[in-house]
């Protein structure tokens, strides 16, 4: 049975057209995979910065899974928010990536994308907020259905992994 | 004579109990400097954590009941009385429980700030351990139960007693006898400070070696000391040491068992002569395309003896984009998972393992669902090592020369106006041995962002690293490792045929021999 | 020695010096503790400290510290690899909270922490921060055990660079990797 142990954090956000945000992450794992031992989800704090345009969460991530197969291999999935004056989440993407299956460090983009609507979604979203949000995740993680949407593309929330395999050589494992 | 050529310098040591302090023993021992002839004895006595000695000017002022008004005071007065009240000790205690214990170590603060700052650490310190769910109230309460400053060490300090001295000058304790003042004369000899919470001991000055500490008395008498500190407390006896240790070792071995049976199945390792290559694809970004609603459709294009399990993840589409600002930056974060197998063992003489390529189209749509090829590209997948590649890969489209393909784009849209995709990069099956795209035109249009993470499996790596089982070799190129075993195997194939064929030889003759001899 | 399924991990280091909005004539000082997972002990070295008082010259210059870190842990399992938690103040205010986990991988590394601080949540701590009204956090320890720190509101002011030379032992021999250095 080989583990995996991540250790890291995710630095922060950059290239939101607002500042104050949040994030909210999710580990997603195939069947065969196990959480051991920390949290599967998450929520930061809220950032914002006075004279840059910088937005830094230094969020721990520490997550020890035991797995049976490369199948699966865990996604970490975030959903990247708003928090204007008045206390009212909008959402500001979406975002997938793959954890490196390489042992080491590592510095990760996540790209995030916001589903847009038609232009009278756009009028009501400029003035009240809100927008569209998206009913069930699975169309996020699962890449078949991803073609019926049409979304913009939002910032970049940046990772920094380091990544630690332990006995997957004995099974044959080259990475 | 003894001559003592240097003094060590007088500094704390730090050490950390985890067991019980209670076992704490130090001994002192003390020896007067004099410039006579006469030999001075050491002086020798040994001290449990926070027990209790009198010097000789306590047991006097102890003795006297109306001296003593405390609790405190009380029980020593209890205390001396039982105590022989003659001897002259010189080393004696003060332990925690007692203001003069902690006035000696009281550091001069010498501005508001440092005073302040003193404040803010120890109430740090007081916190408890933190709990899985922060709570503000159960926080707040802590903090409003105990505002006053708790120091949490306990603290001991063994002092030398130099007897009275006769001084009108600072009065720290009077002792009326016969009417004269004496004033209290006594010197820190180690001082020693527990903090329970962190377990941490620290013995200032620190325990001697091999030379002993000077002690100078100022102030006209010009008297000096010499004095060893030791460290005095039994160790735990090897019984007790090794059954904590086979313990440990017991928590730890359930604890792997546990961890282990965890999952139900064993790793998948798959059958022998195959190599597992799980590449993790994800179409991460793109940009400078011409129009703006934009997506990318992918296609792995598999040569011979490259199987793989799920074919539907061979292709796929992703959402479509809105690109933003002058860059025309478009986001997809698209991840896939393309299990792939090669099967080694049919490698037959020479042959090359071909690599399989992904080609990737990136076309957009506009609201008059008009569908333009915005570009093209291709990469061979990186699986002779494995890890992590990102790349950024240019893209181009095809146009023609005149006005009208231009116009007919702009117009009606021109998706898909080719045949095979795979005309872009080397079609897998191509035989010729030149390759000549001449005459068709391009122009080149915007980049994509690709990363790519490669996994390999197979048996034939269990057998390589098995020997030096704790570091990985290098260079990782996979498929030497794989050439090696497959010689090995196609060796003991060899081997194992010539076996058959013997005993197929043997069979037969037997055969042989006993139909002509019957 | 590390001994059975257990490997040491002992890191040195120092907190080199912080880039913050410094006016000329301000003080700061640096706590820093260590916060790690239930599998790890403390072996030697110190847990916690408090540097001394640096002072500024200059608008924006740095702030130099160089206070010595320097700590050996011991553990069976990487899970709550350590972290550490550096609050700096200026004067008697709070400046800022950063976390960061201890590198991994052995080797010299520099890095470098971004420093938050809280801000008010209602109105009248927000007229408050013009008088100077900092909220500080009960326990900075929250921000390595994400206990509790849901919508709390930071800003961010400024970084620390700390640098730090880790030595592992132990950790081959149980079938751990951690990858080359990059």
């Amino acid at each position: 049975m080989a583990e995996v142990h991540i250790i890291g954090q995710i630095i922060g956000a950059r290239e939101f057209p607002k500042q104050e945000v949040f994030c909210k992450w999710h580990l997603q794992i195939g069947n065969n995979w196990r959480v051991i031992e920390g949290k599967k989800e998450g929520q930061t704090q809220v950032s914002s910065s006075q004279f840059t345009e910088a937005c830094n969460w230094s969020y721990p991530i520490d997550i020890h899974l035991a797995t049976a197969g490369i199948k699966g291999w865990p996604k970490i999935y975030v959903e990247v928010y708003h928090l204007d004056w008045l206390g009212r989440a909008h959402l500001f993407g979406y975002g997938l990536i793959t954890i490196p299956t390489s042992p080491g460090r590592h510095i990760l983009n996540c790209y995030t994308w916001r589903p847009t609507g038609n232009l009278r979604d756009r009028v009501v979203e400029y003035f009240l907020g809100g927008g569209q949000y998206i009913k069930y995740p699975d169309l996020i993680f699962s890449s078949e259905k991803r073609y019926k949407m049409s979304t913009e593309a939002m910032g970049v929330v940046i990772f920094e992994l380091d990544l630690i395999l332990r006995n997957f050589n004995n099974y044959g494992v080259e990475y | 004579m003894e001559y003592i050529n240097e003094h060590p310098t007088k500094s704390s040591g730090i050490y950390r109990c985890p067991d019980n302090i209670r076992n704490f023993r130090v001994r002192v021992k003390i020896k007067e400097n004099t410039n006579t002839n006469m030999k001075a004895k050491w002086v020798e006595k040994e001290f449990l954590w926070q027990e209790k000695h009198f010097s000789f000017s306590q047991k006097l002022f102890y003795k006297e009941k109306p001296n003593c008004f405390t609790e405190l005071d009380l029980h020593y007065h209890n205390l001396v009385a039982e105590v022989d009240a003659t001897t002259d000790d010189i080393l004696f205690t003060y332990i925690d429980n007692e203001d003069s214990c902690h006035e000696l170590e009281a550091t001069e603060t010498c501005n508001s700030l440092l005073n302040a700052m003193e404040t803010v650490e120890l109430r740090q310190s007081s916190a408890d351990e933190v709990e899985d769910e922060y709570n503000f109230n159960k926080s707040l309460q802590k903090l409003l139960n105990s505002p006053f400053i708790r120091k949490n060490v306990a603290q001991m300090c063994i002092m030398l007693d130099l007897g009275f001295k006769p001084s009108v000058s600072f009065c720290i304790l009077r002792q009326h006898e016969n009417g004269i003042i004496r004033t209290k004369n006594e010197r820190v000899l180690c001082t020693i400070t527990y903090d329970i919470r962190t377990k941490v001991l620290r013995v200032s000055p620190d325990f001697t070696t091999t030379q002993p500490y000077r002690l100078d008395v100022e102030i006209e008498d010009g008297r000096s000391f010499y004095y060893f500190i030791e460290h005095a407390s039994k160790l735990m006896p090897e019984s007790m040491e090794a059954n904590e240790k086979t313990l440990i070792k017991k928590i730890n071995d359930y604890k792997s068992i546990t961890a282990a049976r965890i999952l139900a199945d064993p790793f998948r390792v798959p059958s022998k002569n195959k190599l597992l290559v799980f590449v993790f694809l994800e179409i991460l970004s793109g940009k400078k395309f011409e129009y703006p609603h934009v997506y990318v459709q992918y296609f792995v294009d598999l040569p011979d003896r490259w199987f793989c399990a799920e074919s539907d993840v061979l292709s796929g589409r992703t959402q479509i984009c809105k690109a933003i600002n002058n860059d025309g930056l478009l986001h997809f974060g698209h991840c896939v998972e393309i299990p792939l197998e090669y099967n080694f063992m049919s490698v037959h003489g020479t042959d090359c393992i071909k690599c399989p390529y992904i080609y990737f189209e990136i076309l957009s749509k506009d609201s008059w669902d008009r569908y333009r090829t915005e570009g093209l590209t291709y990469k061979a997948l990186p699986i002779c090592t494995s890890g992590s590649f990102t790349y950024n890969l240019n893209c181009f489209r095809f146009t023609s020369k005149g006005p009208i393909s231009e116009m007919r784009r702009y117009f009606l849209g021109d998706c898909q106006n080719y045949n095979d995709v795979t005309w872009i990069g080397l079609p897998t099956d191509y035989e010729k041995k030149i390759l000549n795209k001449y005459g068709t035109e391009t122009i080149a249009t915007g980049e994509l962002k690709v990363r790519l993470n490669v996994i390999h499996q197979s048996q034939a790596f269990i057998e390589n690293l098995r020997g030096n089982g704790k570091h990985r070799p290098k260079p990782r190129i996979v498929f030497e490792k794989l050439e090696s075993s497959t010689l090995i195997k196609s060796v003991e194939q060899v081997i194992k045929e010539f076996k058959n064929a013997k005993k197929h030889l043997l069979e037969i003759r037997e055969s042989v021999l006993s139909s002509t001899g019957s | 020695m590390s001994e059975g399924g257990t490997f040491l991990l002992s890191i040195t280091g120092q907190i080199e010096f912080a880039e913050v909005m410094a006016s000329a004539g301000s003080a700061f000082h640096c706590k820093y503790e260590f916060c790690s997972g239930p599998d790890w002990k403390i072996i030697g070295g110190l847990e916690a400290g408090i540097t001394q008082i640096a002072n500024v010259v200059n608008n924006n210059d740095r702030v130099v510290f160089n206070y010595p870190i320097d700590v050996q842990f011991k553990s069976t399992n990487p899970y709550g690899w350590p972290q550490i938690v550096i609050s700096m103040y200026r004067g008697m205010t709070l400046e800022g909270y950063g976390r960061t986990h201890l590198p991994i991988r052995p080797g010299n590394h520099n890095l470098i922490v971004d420093l938050a601080k809280p801000k008010a949540s209602s109105l009248l701590g927000y007229l408050g921060s013009f008088f100077g009204y900092q909220p500080e956090l009960l326990q900075p320890k929250m921000l390595a055990t994400t206990a509790g720190n849901n919508l709390i509101r930071m800003e961010n002011c400024g970084s620390i660079n700390m640098n730090f030379n880790v030595v592992s032992q132990g950790f081959l021999r149980l079938g751990y990797d951690f990858g080359d250095s990059n």
